[in-house]
């Protein structure tokens, strides 16, 4: 167990490191002031000592130069309030490894004391071993939450934007500041984050170099203005993984997320079988939700094609019945299926049914109430 | 007393002096840069008249244009209304005292030219890594660390100028009159009372005035002043090979321990933000 050494004239201060200390799991010896510290010194071996500077009988500076006359090399800490650089750089002449202004936070003690004794800052106390990859993540990563994706604009309207086109599932949170995003990138653990490529007050390269410290795994989006330069190869040269552009287009969201989360698409397929998944979301997104559809509808179409499929059988039992909406659909699918000499039969309720039904174009469109009606057919 | 001392104690002289007597000589801020500023302290300033004020100077222009294209906006602007839409009232004030302040580091003469360069290289290095650890730490306002970065060794090159002025009344038209190290700590141990009034000719804010005035020690009593992340950058910049002299290497271990510690900076911090520092002196 590593031994450390506080001098300090100040008994609270040698309370408060003793205390957090020993939670640490080390032995504190105290002496209160460089004479004392010198006398324990003769008696017991440390691994680090905390040293203050102004002291009564014999200051800081001078304790340390008196250890160090006598070969002691065992690493100092130089935790004080003074702060004159006169001081501070005589003390780095004669061999500290650090320096804490006094008030201090407990992290900052916590740090420099495990960086001067070459410990594992993420662990308890013992020598720092080779650790599983995984098992030093899980230990830097703690009780922090995961959040799937962060984006960083000074425009709040950008990140309300951006919420209404990510899929209901994926987590998100927003900032407007550097110093906003270097908090959350403290306190959390993201996925993607997304930065403006126009912060005020801070260069958005800094900043990105910045929160890869912070979160080396995720990846880093830069936000860029619509442009006809070729930004994409500027921000990437610039570190980014990847580059979106505003205003926002939807399909290249989809894109971009889909390279880097499980996104459930809206029309899966299987065999000659097209399947509609159900709508989630507020009603802000139905459109998007049906030109979805129809897009993924036609590379479907292209697929089957290729695969020397001459039917198709379209699921739309979970669309939500919106007359308009759902009969759009169908003709757009019918028309897109034609041009691969593909023709199409429905499945669907019993209002889905009578929807289509009504309308003209539709009405005789081969529609079933099951797989196998359709199959049979 | 060495001859850089002698030096350095007549500069003073003459700068308390003029000072004293109100003859004092100091670079005017440009009519057009005062116009804007005093434009831009209004929030709700009149936009078209800030445009034709900045028309008025195509330099100014051209420079506020180059900003608002530079690589951090990726795209580029075609009007100056639009640059003034995209830098913000903020940004516009650094741009503009940044193209004021490059002026005086201009000189014929090609000695005093090629060191305020080198002061001039230092101080945007300064002035970058101060906004960055103004806005990473949440110390402050950035822009304001910008500023007194970037003007916080702008009596150097005036002194330079007090300088050549001496060695010319002395007749010694040789070179060599003074050691470029004599040189350098002259201009060291007696720029920044010459700052400090410049600053106050110019009407910048208190902050940036006594940031000029002392750039020492930090200040503990009020750990996240502009002043302070400008003592960390500077030590940052010299540690990145951006110093105009001489360095003590202990002296700047010391002001980057002290600093790290006073605004809660960490080495990872340091690292990210030195990264591509010169790819982005070079931009600026």
């Amino acid at each position: 167990m590593p031994t450390i050494l506080t001098v300090d004239d100040s008994s609270t201060i040698r309370t408060i490191i003793t205390k957090q200390m020993t939670e640490l799991g080390f032995a504190v010896e105290a002496a209160e002031d460089g004479q004392q510290g010198l006398a324990k010194l003769e008696d017991i071996s440390v691994d680090l000592i905390l040293l203050d500077v102004t002291m009564p009988v014999m200051d800081g500076p001078a304790m340390l130069a008196k250890l160090r006359e006598t070969g002691n090399t065992t690493p100092v800490i130089m935790l004080t309030s003074e702060s004159k650089r006169a001081v501070v750089s005589g003390a780095i002449k004669l061999g500290i490894d650090d320096y804490i202004l006094k008030p201090f936070k407990p992290d900052e003690l916590r740090a420099k004391v495990m960086k001067a004794l070459r410990l594992d800052p993420t662990a308890g106390t013992g020598p720092v071993t080779p650790a599983p990859a995984a098992a030093v993540e899980a230990a830097a990563s703690g009780s922090k939450q995961f959040t799937d994706v962060l984006v960083i604009d000074d425009m709040e309207n950008v990140h309300k934007k951006l919420r209404t086109l990510l899929p209901a599932h994926l987590t998100m949170n927003g900032c407007v500041s550097a110093r906003e995003a270097v908090n959350l990138c403290q306190e959390r653990i993201y996925r993607v984050i997304i930065i403006d490529m126009v912060i005020p007050d801070v260069n958005s390269v800094a900043l990105m170099n910045q929160l890869r410290v912070l979160q080396p795994h995720a990846i880093m989006a830069a936000l860029a203005l619509r442009s006809a330069n070729d930004v994409v190869s500027e921000h990437k040269a610039q570190g980014f993984q990847d580059v979106l552009q505003k205003p926002f287009d939807p399909d290249a969201i989809d894109e971009v997320l889909g390279k880097y989360f499980d996104v459930k698409e809206v029309l899966s397929i299987d065999g000659n079988v097209l399947r509609a998944a159900a709508f989630e979301g507020k009603d802000d997104k139905l459109d998007r939700y049906f030109t979805r559809l129809k897009q993924l509808g036609r590379e479907s179409f292209e697929k089957l094609a290729s695969a020397c499929y001459e039917d198709a059988i379209i699921d739309v039992a979970r669309v939500p019945v919106r007359a308009d909406k759902i009969v759009r659909l169908a003709i757009e699918l019918d028309k897109e299926a034609k041009k691969f000499g593909i023709e199409i039969r429905l499945i669907g309720t019993a209002e889905h049914r009578s929807t289509l039904a009504s309308v003209t174009d539709t009405a005789s469109m081969p529609f079933f109430d099951s797989i196998d009606a359709a199959r049979a057919a | 007393m060495t001859v850089a001392q002698r030096l350095s104690e007549q500069i003073h002289q003459i700068a308390i002096h003029r000072i004293g007597t109100e003859r004092m000589v100091l670079p005017a801020m440009p009519s057009v840069a005062t116009r804007c500023l005093a434009l831009l302290k209004d929030p709700n300033f009149n936009q078209r008249k800030l445009a034709d004020a900045i028309g008025g100077d195509p330099l100014l222009l051209a420079r506020i244009l180059h900003d608002a294209s530079s690589a951090s906006f990726a795209s580029t602007v075609k009007s100056i209304d639009q640059s003034i839409s995209r830098l913000g009232i903020a940004r516009l004030k650094s741009v503009i005292l940044s193209y004021t302040a490059n002026q005086v580091f201009q000189s014929p003469d090609k000695q005093i030219a090629a060191a305020a360069r080198r002061v001039w290289d230092h101080s945007v290095a300064v002035s970058i890594l101060a906004r960055d650890l103004g806005a990473l730490t949440g110390s402050c306002d950035a822009e304001e660390c910008y500023i007194v970065g970037l003007l916080h060794d702008i009596g150097k090159p005036i002194v330079a100028g007090y300088l050549l002025e001496i060695e010319r009344k002395l007749g010694k038209d040789a070179p060599g009159f003074l050691q470029r190290a004599d040189w350098e700590a002259v201009i060291e141990s007696a720029h920044r009372k010459i700052g400090v009034e410049l600053a106050r000719t110019w009407k910048l804010p208190e902050e940036v005035v006594q940031a000029i005035g002392d750039c020492g020690d930090y200040d503990a009593g009020e750990r996240k002043r502009p002043a302070n992340v400008v003592r960390l950058a500077n030590a940052i910049a010299k540690r990145q090979g951006f110093a105009t002299g001489p360095i003590d290497e202990a002296d700047l271990d010391a002001m980057i321990m002290v600093g790290k510690s006073m605004l809660g900076v960490e080495d990872a911090m340091i690292s990210g933000l030195t990264t591509n520092l010169k790819d982005r002196l070079a931009a600026a």
